[in-house]
């Protein structure tokens, strides 16, 4: 299970986001994918929501949102703006 | 800032699409998308006689913007305006003269900059300009920076970079934004427009 690590500061820019760390300092560029993931993490979700909302939102194949979805968590989990709860499911 | 190609008497006459795009967004001249701007040695005397503040810095002579002769969105000295106001296209006026990008969709486009422009104007200190507040940005000082300013400060300059800017010039900000773009994000084309 995914959740926020942190609060940001955001600005709609269209279907991106503008977000800043304000304890960190540091501001983040959401593409609109990382938004749209971001948004859903309002409320804590498991890999395998986030992937399921991608696939009915984006046209793109299983493997190639299961890959860059994978890819985006770890940058998100990085960064410490997302961190999996204790006990939580593995990246797929 | 751009050279929209209108005599002193075409007042009657039907606006060119620049005009008519320039007129609504004055941004390069309130130092959103540069610092400064270039300025030429034959022109020092004229343009500090109109107030602007010219300074020689390691690229040659340039004066700082914003300009003091901007009038809401559009030049108080056309007729003399410095030659590289003459000159200059921003991206997304390229765009429209080339008809790559529809007048309509490009004056959506300087509506959404102006008013992520006024968002940060409203978020400054009385007398800072966007260079400055752009300069703290990148400086010591950014921790003193409001972060709601810095925020806004950020959009309006992404934005920038999207639709205003050119590439070869680069982001204003680049070391502050750490872009979840491809290959990280699901490419955007692949989106569904539902």
């Amino acid at each position: 299970m995914y959740e926020r690590a942190t609060r940001l500061l955001e600005a709609e820019l269209g279907d991106e986001l503008m977000t800043l760390d304000v304890d960190a300092g540091k501001c983040f560029g959401f593409n609109p994918v990382a938004a749209s993931v971001w948004r859903r993490l309002d409320e804590p979700a498991n890999f395998e929501q986030l992937r399921t909302a991608l696939l009915e939102e984006y046209d793109v194949t299983s493997e190639q949102c299961t890959a860059e979805l994978r890819d985006l968590m770890e940058v998100l989990v990085d960064h410490g703006l997302v961190r999996q709860a204790v006990g939580a499911d593995r990246l797929a | 800032m751009a050279d929209m190609g209108v005599s002193v008497s075409a007042g009657h006459e039907p606006m060119s699409v620049g005009s008519q795009l320039c007129t609504q967004c004055g941004l390069c001249c309130t130092g959103a998308l540069h610092d400064t701007a270039t300025a030429e040695a034959d022109e020092i005397k004229t343009l500090r006689g109109r107030g602007l503040d010219v300074i020689t810095v390691a690229e040659g002579l340039r004066f700082r913007l914003p300009c003091p002769c901007l009038k809401g969105t559009s030049c108080g000295i056309y007729e003399e305006r410095p030659r590289v106001c003459s000159r200059y296209r921003c991206r997304l006026l390229q765009e429209v003269e080339s008809a790559t990008v529809a007048l309509d969709e490009a004056t959506l486009k300087v509506r959404t900059a102006r008013q992520l422009f006024e968002n940060v104007k409203s978020l400054m200190p009385a007398g800072m300009t966007v260079p400055q507040a752009r300069a703290m940005c990148r400086g010591d000082q950014v921790s003193a920076v409001d972060p709601h300013l810095r925020l806004q400060l950020m959009a309006l300059m992404r934005y920038l970079d999207l639709h205003f800017r050119h590439s070869e010039e680069g982001p204003v900000l680049h070391e502050e934004v750490l872009a979840m773009r491809d290959p990280k994000g699901i490419k955007e084309e692949s989106h569904q427009h539902v």
